[in-house]
């Protein structure tokens, strides 16, 4: 059961919702919408991926079918960039 | 894969979550529909960057380590950053041998940018004059930065 956690060295600007996450030691800069950024607030490092998906899913019924595949694509993207782990 | 059955969270209790995760403009950050995530990931402009990550100090040496059985190593980085993760590496000469901790271990730092590791020694094959203990601090993610720290205990004698 995939996990995702926070890599420790972020450094977190939001504005309007929309969050830009800078690591000046990894020289990465990651922008990214407000439902993005809501799913990176959420990978806690305690909640699943499925965890995750259902509670945006609650708060967002109309958008269950999207939610679901929209979910696991950005948190595999984050991990595979650099700015999640996988606990 | 099946997923396993979850409790339902109602709806009003999923904005709540979000609220809170959203941070301080909580509200404000939760958006009424869902958007299809974007997300643009890139690398830091050059005036942005610090070329080589982090930069690693050990503890200074102590060429007077008159102590019993008990050490204590110290690294930092700059900028101060918590969560990264050094490696120590401990090597001895002499006798003195090493009760505790693992020869090599990580430790993550902390909010400071520090890391702290406390050492045994062995109370049966203490420090004899001469003795050197040595720690090798390293990244243990190179991306996170290069270099290495060296911090070196050398005995004067049996503090005991």
């Amino acid at each position: 059961m995939l996990v995702p956690a926070p890599i420790e060295g972020f450094q977190i600007e939001t504005l309007d919702g929309e969050i830009v996450l800078l690591h000046p030691a990894r020289n990465l800069i990651i922008h990214s919408n407000q439902t993005g950024a809501l799913i990176w607030h959420l990978c806690d490092g305690i909640r699943t991926v499925d965890e995750i998906t259902e509670l945006l899913s609650a708060a967002y019924p109309d958008a269950r079918d999207e939610i679901q595949a929209d979910v696991p694509a950005v948190i595999q993207t984050l991990i595979s960039r650099g700015a999640l782990r996988s606990k | 894969m099946k997923n396993k059955p979850s409790a339902k969270i109602s709806r009003r209790d999923a904005m709540k979550v979000l609220a809170v995760v959203a941070g301080a403009a909580a509200l404000a950050n939760v958006p009424d529909k869902w958007t299809k995530p974007g997300l643009d990931i890139g690398v830091l402009p050059a005036h942005a960057q610090t070329s080589s990550g982090y930069t690693l100090l050990a503890g200074a040496s102590d060429p007077n380590a008159n102590y019993c059985f008990n050490l204590i190593s110290t690294a930092t980085i700059s900028p101060a950053a918590s969560g990264i993760v050094l490696r120590y590496v401990i090597t001895t000469s002499g006798t003195v041998t090493i009760a505790s901790p693992a020869l090599s271990g990580t430790i993550p730092t902390d909010i400071s940018g520090s890391v702290s590791l406390n050492i045994t020694v062995d109370s049966s094959l203490p420090f004899d004059v001469g003795d050197t203990v040595t720690v090798t601090w390293t990244f243990e993610n190179a991306s996170d930065g290069i270099g290495s720290g060296i911090q070196v205990f050398t005995s004067s004698g049996n503090g005991c």
